[in-house]
């Protein structure tokens, strides 16, 4: 519906084709400021139909914005079939091509049969950080591994007055000591959780030594494995602006934005001494969680939404307060 | 939480401008989710065409929504719960005056949802926007007024433009703008007088911003979501029922979105809102909330359409005290109701206005409701949702693409109805996107998606990629085969050929990211593959919008029918695109099909569906119309046979079968020219009726006295192209039977009017049983008609009774306005006998049946003239009417009584009436009649006495509370009629019902009167099923 462009601009979708099911994309434009990244990080967008108009916030059509990042977007399509598909068969390889023969189809075919698989990618290298990026040395100040990490989550901790350092995603623990933090943010990413199983290990083992850690998404998933829970393979995953989540200390209802395909197995989640913190009450799949001990909480879903509803964005007040005392109050 | 045993629900009442049928539609599904808890309902709405005063609540009283019987009702059911936001403003005011007179807090009824402090914080703007304010949510700079002095100050200091609103009111009753000081004190007083505690608000302007609604729903625990946004096409400055309206929002980023969803949550928490809530914002540079609906309202029957979220169902859950996350997504069956919808489509809301039918109302829209009905359309993108628009309000092919683009601007700066049709033609004409949007105050992307299809259009040809593209931008192939000059029928071969077909696509509230079990449907070319498989077997083809004329008693009809087949068939589909009716609720019956009544879409859906059999006779004249042309395309039309129901659609053929039958008629002719019809009126005599050939319901009709008004009649009449039939006016009472035939017999009911032959039926005060009229004549002509055209199906049959001699006016195949009347106060439903025959092939009953009525039910006629500003009021042969409402009682007087109550703005006049123009000599009589009698109770005033003058001071002054006044005579009473209707002061304006009236304000007191339940009258009407055990 709304959020086009902060979901082109998020480098969790980085080496996708996504496909939008709203049928009109593109009505106000693309506005380049207050995007998740600098610029289009979808390998190609599959979309019902185009539209452009000018809007007084917008400096590019999505047209225009696309050609300047080289990136094609596939129109008329029936993306509600699509997704459908998707639905049921899970992420896919695919391939977008012009063909006026059988041959040009199978060769096309046949470079999509080749290309590597989603999880086999290395995606992470294409969107962190070379190297420390500072952005705030206010005080307290949160080390944010930067796995390809939404800038929305970063302006919600400027908004804050939180000091921040953005780190590449390969940091040991040692590189995140050395900028002196107050606390950590794990956050969100493209590609397999797997290829990143370290970094959960070690947003752990800084937690041990005292660092108030918040895990957003993939960093929900990657602190959870490195506690010793598991992931699963959800049969219908969750993205869109619009997923319910349920505050399990309160009661309250929440919507939230979301994007994920894996859940954290709740039944799991007592080893590795967590408790449930958000549910989904759709499917009961589990959105958050928190040490029993350590001063670890985490979310499934998006607190900062960008694009979404920003009825969540209290976590960010909660760990903005848990940064200051040095503890969460959960 | 208590336990709630027994609930009262307050109806909306009558259908009027702002009050139509979604609250139907609301407290029906109320009464559903109530039932589903097994609680008892009791229901108090006199709208006895709506479908929620059938057998859905536990008992229906058909009664005034006014604190005094509300009272009596609460006195006699001892209700533990009441619920106010299912009737809308009607039933909010209602309740709120309970509370305040301490009556709830008497009988110790709880008011489940919203509590009335906070309804009286949402609706008295000072509170609202304090409490605003306190919650970060700015308001438009504004001060409350109590007086034309205080008003005309608080203007000057914010500035002109100012936008003036009125305290408690309706549908933006009484609302206007003033430019200057000048239209401030000329427009300020009837503000004040709308207002029920007459006080406004006046502030500043924000025309030309947009507005955009959130649909809130919030439980007892503080869960709050928005499940849908609605953006107004049309800028602020026009009333969002007069709006273009699409859902989702289309022009908002993520910011904008955002940040007005999270005012819409904070002013939901802020006004203590439990269950659901509407609040509207303008959008410019900055943002401002401008008010707040406390309860379902039309855009909330809307969302609910739009989104496929139950907003109504849900709302009456958590007014239970339920959870929102422990409420079931329906629609899924899977997910829950904490959840805002993603829509994979768009939807276009477009209302529909009757104002030609007003004689001297304002043309152009703003900020008051005038509009009658609205369509709701669904497309994958706007241009095709806008013409399906379009084409279903009945007035349009879809964007029009010929006419005087200069005209067109000129229409869009002066806010003419039906915007999108002007910019198209101004598109088409070569005007820019740009001037178009400048001119309309309509965000450029909207017109940007038109010109598309403007451009498509300009560019169509015979080929493949220019068809679908055709269609993709929803052009009708009626458009397309205008463009390439061939018939509709050979556009659809060829496109056929070239395998250009519709898709069914479902509504499924998360855009397909889930499995859903819903079967709400729509067409469209915007993708490739259908959502569901075909299967149904039967189809029922609704009323589609609401015009004057056809009404929520059309949908009650095609509810009925529906409900009965699903007892005979398996698989029961509805096509109809009225967002207010029930008969569009994607669970009442197995398949819904939120679809135009076109032809071509029909045969969409038959071939898809086929083989299916298709119902027509329910939604009146639009779905009748159809049984035709699909039967000769080899659809298996249900009924009456199509060709049968041409004789009775042909003057001529029909004129000589009632001379086969030795029925008599008036006598009439077809006349080509003025002078034919002078003949014709020398042979047979003034009065004279002149209409087209092939008139539905009284439209263009009119009544000719002498020969210069003849002369005029037929003029107008030939200008339409068309024959022109002139007949002889017989004067007399009016009578009708309803019923339905199975070929041989019949069931029916016979009515009589109170008003005489002239008056539109509609427009008339209908009673039953029909005393002192040949009954059994009519009944013995509608068996001589119904064996002769093998009549299967609803039949509805007119008569004037003249010098004791009963003739026939017209036959109409299909079910009537009257039906749910007739079968409401008789105990017969007619819709589910209409289901017995065409399934079961007989009625079971021996030539007339007419169930025996031990008491008197009246039904009275609605009428908006408060709501549409300068149009003078007056019954005739064209219907203006906007609803109906009904009452039954032992006594005559009382039924008539009640009945007449429960009409707004009615009341029991206090102190005097104005008698007004007085009629032709055969009215003067009654009129006389009806003053000596109302003379023991109340001062007379005869304007032809005190002069026009002082007959509007009386009113003024609050001297005069009634107005009575018969016929037509602009020129000597329109101030006066005018000045009551915008003052709200009753009007009887038929000498007949003025006289019925007087008599009845004699005869009974407001005390006497019974308060009793409809099951207590028509017992039958609940327990009769299929009629099985009808007696013989």
């Amino acid at each position: 519906m709304v959020g086009y462009p902060e979901s082109l601009s998020d480098p969790s979708y980085r080496g996708q084709i996504l496909v939008m099911t709203n049928p009109l994309i593109g009505n106000y434009g693309v506005h380049t400021d207050l995007l998740e990244s600098d610029g289009v990080q979808v390998t190609s967008l599959i979309i019902h139909e185009l539209t452009d108009a000018p809007h007084r916030s917008s400096k590019l059509s999505l047209q225009e914005w696309f050609d300047k990042y080289d990136v094609p977007i596939m129109e008329w399509v029936d993306t509600r079939a699509l997704t459908k598909e998707l639905r049921e068969r899970g992420v896919m390889k695919g391939a977008i091509g012009i063909w006026d023969s059988e041959e040009d189809l199978n060769s096309l075919l046949k470079a999509l049969e080749g290309a590597p698989s989603y999880d086999e990618l290395d995606l992470v290298d294409e969107v962190s950080p070379r190297e420390a990026i500072h952005l705030s040395d206010s005080r307290p100040l949160v080390a944010v591994i930067d796995c390809g990490l939404k800038l929305g989550i970063v302006r919600e901790l400027l908004r804050r007055g939180l000091g921040v350092v953005r780190l590449p995603c390969s940091s040991s623990a040692d590189d995140v000591w050395e900028t002196e933090p107050d606390a950590l943010l794990l956050g969100n990413g493209p590609g397999n959780p797997e290829l990143l199983k370290s970094q959960g290990e070690m947003a752990v083992e800084l937690a041990y030594d005292g660092l108030v850690t918040l895990g957003i998404c993939l960093g929900h998933q990657l602190i959870s494995l490195g506690l010793g829970a598991e992931t699963y393979k959800m049969k219908y995953g969750h993205r869109g602006q619009n997923k319910p989540v349920r505050d399990l200390r309160t009661g309250r209802c929440y919507v939230t934005s979301q994007n994920h395909g894996y859940a954290v197995r709740r039944e799991s989640l007592r080893e590795a001494n967590l408790r449930e913190w958000f549910i989904n009450p759709d499917d009961s799949t589990l959105e958050g969680t928190y040490h029993e001990e350590l001063p670890i909480a985490t979310t499934q879903f998006h607190p900062e939404s960008s694009p979404g509803p920003m009825d969540t964005s209290w976590v960010f007040d909660l760990f903005a307060e848990a940064v200051r005392e040095g503890r969460w109050r959960l | 939480m208590e336990t709630v045993r027994k609930v009262l629900l307050i109806g909306s009442g009558a259908i009027k401008v702002a009050e139509a049928a979604e609250f139907d539609y609301s407290g029906s599904q109320a009464i559903k989710a109530l039932k589903e808890e097994g609680i008892e309902v009791v229901l108090v709405n006199p709208n006895v065409a709506t479908i929620q005063t059938g057998d859905m609540a536990d008992r229906v009283y058909l009664l005034p929504i006014r604190k005094e019987f509300l009272e009596r009702v609460i006195e006699a059911e001892r209700p533990d719960g009441i619920m106010l936001g299912f009737g809308g403003q009607t039933a909010l005011d209602a309740g709120v005056s309970l509370w305040r007179s301490g009556t709830l807090d008497k009988y110790g009824v709880r008011v489940l949802g919203t509590q009335p402090e906070a309804i009286d914080r949402a609706l008295n703007r000072e509170k609202f926007k304090e409490a605003l304010e306190r919650n970060g949510v700015p308001m438009p700079p504004s001060r409350h007024v109590s007086s034309v002095e205080e008003a005309v100050e608080a203007a000057d200091s914010i500035g002109y433009p100012v936008m003036v609103r009125v305290s408690y009111n309706l549908g933006g009753r009484g609302s206007f703008i003033a430019w200057s000081r000048e239209e401030m004190m000329a427009l300020i007083l009837r503000a004040l007088k709308a207002s029920s505690i007459g006080s406004a608000l006046v502030e500043k302007y924000l025309g030309g911003w947009k507005e955009i609604e959130f649909e809130v729903v919030r439980d007892t625990y503080g869960n709050v979501i928005a499940p849908a946004c609605l953006e107004n096409a049309d800028p602020m400055g026009v009333h969002t029922g007069e709006s273009v309206v699409v859902a989702p929002c289309q022009t908002l980023t993520n910011q904008e979105y955002q940040m007005l969803r999270s005012a819409s949550l904070r002013v939901a928490e802020a006004m203590g809102l439990v269950g659901e809530g509407n609040v509207q914002f303008a959008l410019g540079d900055e943002y401002y909330a401008i008010e707040m609906n406390p309860r379902m309202s039309r855009s909330s029957a809307l969302a609910s359409k739009a989104t496929g979220y139950p907003l109504a169902y849900v709302a009456a859950k958590l007014a239970l005290g339920y959870r929102l996350d422990e409420i079931l997504n329906r629609v899924t069956g899977a997910t829950c109701s904490c959840f805002e919808p993603s829509l994979d489509y768009v939807v276009v809301k477009i209302p529909r206005w009757d104002l030609e039918k007003f004689e001297g109302v304002e043309r152009s829209i703003g900020s008051e409701m005038k509009s009658i009905g609205e369509v709701m359309a669904i497309g994958r993108n706007l241009a095709e949702a806008m013409q399906k628009g379009l084409r279903m309000l009945g007035r349009f092919d879809g964007l029009p693409m010929e006419g005087d683009p200069s005209e067109a601007l000129k229409a869009l700066r002066e806010r003419r109805p039906y915007w999108p049709a002007w910019a198209s033609i101004a598109l088409a004409g070569g005007v820019s996107a740009e001037e178009v949007a400048e001119a309309s105050g309509v965000d450029i992307w909207f017109i940007k998606e038109l010109e598309k299809a403007v451009r498509v259009y300009s560019r169509l040809d015979t080929s493949p990629s220019s068809l679908y593209a055709a269609k993709r931008y929803g052009f009708s192939d009626a458009q397309i085969a205008k463009k390439l000059r061939v018939s509709e029928d050979q556009v659809r071969r060829l496109r056929k050929s070239q395998g250009i077909s519709p898709v069914f696509k479902q509504i499924d509230t998360l855009a397909a990211e889930w499995p859903s079990i819903t079967n709400y449907l729509y067409a469209t070319y915007g993708g490739q593959t259908h959502d569901v498989r075909p299967g149904a077997d039967v189809l029922v083809i609704g009323a589609g919008v609401f015009r004057i004329g056809v009404s929520v008693e059309f949908d009650w009809g095609v509810v009925e029918f529906a409900r009965a087949a699903k007892e005979y068939v398996d698989t029961v589909a509805i096509v109809n695109y009225n967002p207010e009716t029930v008969s569009t609720d994607w669970d009442l019956v197995d398949r819904l099909y939120f679809e135009e009544l076109t032809l071509e879409r029909l045969l969409d859906i038959y071939e898809f569906e086929s083989p299916v059999k298709v119902v027509t006779f329910l939604g009146g004249q639009v779905a009748n119309d159809l049984a035709e042309p699909l039967e000769s395309r080899g659809v298996d039309v249900l009924g009456t046979s199509g060709s049968n129901v041409e004789v009775a659609e042909s003057r001529d053929r029909f004129s000589q079968l009632l001379d086969e039958l030795g029925l008599r008629q008036p006598p009439w002719k077809e006349v080509n020219s003025v002078e034919e019809a002078l003949d014709f009126a020398m042979e047979h005599g003034y009065p004279v009726m002149v209409r087209p050939s092939h008139v539905l319901s009284g439209t263009s009709m009119s009544l000719a006295w002498d020969e210069g008004s003849l002369r005029q009649a037929v003029r107008s009449a030939l200008s339409t192209g068309r024959s022109v039939v002139v007949s002889k006016f017989l004067r007399g009472p009016e009578a009708e039977i309803d019923g339905v035939a199975d070929g041989d017999s019949v069931i029916g009911v016979v009515i009589r009017h109170i008003e005489p032959a002239g008056i539109h039926s509609g427009d008339s005060t209908m009673v039953l049983p029909a005393r002192g009229l040949p009954v059994d004549e009519m009944k013995e002509a509608a068996l001589k008609l119904i064996r002769a055209l093998q009549i299967k199906g609803p039949f509805n049959l007119q008569f004037v009774i003249n010098g004791g001699g009963v003739y026939v006016l017209e036959l109409n195949l299909r079910a009537s306005r009257s039906m749910p009347f007739s079968s409401k106060a008789s105990g017969v439903n007619l819709a589910r006998a209409a289901a017995k025959v065409v399934f079961e092939g007989s009625l079971g009953v021996d030539e007339f049946y007419e169930p025996a009525m031990l008491h008197y039910a009246v039904k009275s006629p609605q009428f908006s003239w408060s709501q549409l500003r300068g149009a003078y009021p007056y019954l005739g042969v064209e219907m203006r009417s906007t609803g109906e409402v009904a009452s039954m009682d032992r006594a005559y007087e009382a039924a008539l009584l009640k009945s007449w109550l429960a009409v707004s703005p009615n009341r029991m006049p206090e102190r005097g009436v104005v008698v007004g123009y007085e009629g032709v000599r055969e009215e003067r009589g009654k009129m006389e009649a009806a003053a000596d009698t109302l003379a023991s109770m109340l001062d007379v005033w005869w304007m032809s006495e005190v002069g026009e003058e002082e007959a509007m001071e009386l009113l003024k002054e609050g001297r005069a509370d009634m107005v009575i006044a018969t016929g037509y005579a602009p020129q000597v009473d329109y101030a006066v009629r005018r000045l009551a209707a915008d003052l709200n002061i009753p009007l009887v304006l038929n000498a007949d019902l003025a006289l019925e009236l007087a008599r009845a304000f004699n005869a009974v007191s407001l005390e006497e009167v019974e308060i009793k339940p409809m099951s207590s009258y028509a017992r039958g009407y609940r327990s009769m099923g299929l009629l099985r055990k009808i007696p013989p």
